[in-house]
């Protein structure tokens, strides 16, 4: 951000930005940036809160209004978000029929997709909007691809892609697909349960830690190198 | 996924001495009330419309993100396990805020919303990113925008 905001003044334009990690506008010495106490991921802070994100906003573009004797000027925004606050005892409201089997991954995501799919449907009726489809494929074709990637069976390069690539836009797609599958469902959860659900509890999560695993072997140089950043650090 | 200060020491000791640029310069520039100013978004969550052609690693170009977009079209192909996906997921706004932006403009909080926003991916480091950066300076004087609002992922 602060390459970017050095650029564009030089080239005439006034920016403001929201930063998420101070020491790189420490670092940076941006013209105006507005730090935010709040997990990376979430700059505005609160979603589905209009009077939350106004109020950080604000916080940023009100900066455009201070002499330009003062810059570069780092603020830090005084408010802290829900989301990133850990819920101690939250019990996770999250809880879909188990399907009895003894099969195989690849089945066993199958049928977790198939529990969870009037869920994501609900979700996106509701909200009308969904995160998933970076892949542009099925969330089917997806739980299959992941399977395969386990068994080292790798899609190959299409579209201009790499079979890297697709199997990283495969899995955010499939993480996306079942958050938004377990958001839709009662009750609340904190980002934090949300992603100690998907991994500890999920055959989606399992399928992922398999498939990254897997990759360790693989002998697609370009997969064995990205898959890690599919998987938290603490898990890998 | 979570706050740096409660990300593991050696990751947090990673996403904070990445090697930053430093500049010579501090170059601001001036311009009217904010409630006078077009204020257009540049994020660096690598977003895109639904079937632009997703970010790759080391990615150093753009997409651009008209303002009437719908939220259920714009995507996100930046893809990184530090950060938190959820609240995107939840209110596309927690990214890339138009509509508060809008609201604002309502309200004559601001002048205007640009007709156009734009997105890099963030993990390209920011000197790969200067050729696009003056490229988009033009686009964005163009469209008349004299206030950036850079929002970070």
């Amino acid at each position: 951000m602060g390459g970017l905001s050095h650029f564009l003044e030089s080239d005439g334009l006034a920016t403001t930005q929201i930063s998420l990690v101070r020491e790189h506008s420490e670092t940076m010495k941006p013209p105006r940036a507005l730090w935010v106490p709040f997990i990376l991921g979430r700059p505005l802070g609160q979603p589905n809160d209009p009077a939350f994100q106004r109020r950080v906003l604000r916080g940023a573009l009100d900066l455009l209004e201070r002499p330009v004797g003062d810059v570069p000027i780092l603020v830090d925004h005084p408010e802290e978000a829900d989301g990133g606050v850990e819920l101690d005892g939250l019990a996770c409201p999250v809880n879909y029929a188990p399907v009895e089997h003894d099969g195989s991954l690849a089945n066993r995501l199958a049928d977790e997709l198939t529990a969870l799919t009037i869920w994501y449907d609900l979700g996106l009726e509701r909200s009308g909007r969904t995160a998933f489809g970076g892949a542009d494929r099925a969330i089917e074709d997806i739980g299959s691809m992941l399977a395969a990637a386990v068994d080292g069976v790798l899609p190959g390069p299409a579209d201009g892609l790499s079979t890297a690539d697709i199997l990283r836009l495969a899995a955010e797609d499939l993480k996306a697909w079942i958050t938004e599958a377990a958001d839709a469902q009662p009750g609340e959860m904190s980002a934090y349960a949300l992603k100690a659900w998907f991994w500890e509890q999920t055959v989606a999560g399992e399928t992922l830690l398999a498939a990254y695993r897997a990759s360790k072997i693989s002998e697609n140089d370009s997969w064995r190198a990205q898959a890690p950043i599919l998987i938290p650090a603490e898990l890998r | 996924m979570v706050r740096l200060a409660d990300v593991p020491e050696a990751e947090r000791n990673v996403i904070i001495g990445l090697p930053l640029p430093t500049y010579d310069t501090n170059p601001a520039v001036d311009g009217p009330p904010l409630r006078e100013r077009r204020v257009a978004i540049i994020s660096t969550a690598g977003l895109h419309r639904r079937g632009d052609r997703p970010f790759t690693p080391g990615a150093r170009d753009y997409r651009v993100i008209p303002g009437d977009t719908s939220a259920g079209d714009i995507v996100m192909s930046h893809i990184s396990p530090n950060f938190d996906r959820t609240g995107y997921q939840a209110d596309v706004n927690i990214a890339l805020p138009i509509e508060r932006l809008r609201e604002m403009a309502a309200d004559g909080e601001i002048g205007s919303v640009a007709d156009l926003h734009y997105s890099f991916m963030g993990a390209t480091s920011p000197e790969e990113m200067e050729v696009t950066a003056h490229e988009l300076a033009r686009h964005l004087k163009a469209d008349g925008v004299d206030a950036v609002l850079l929002v970070p992922i």
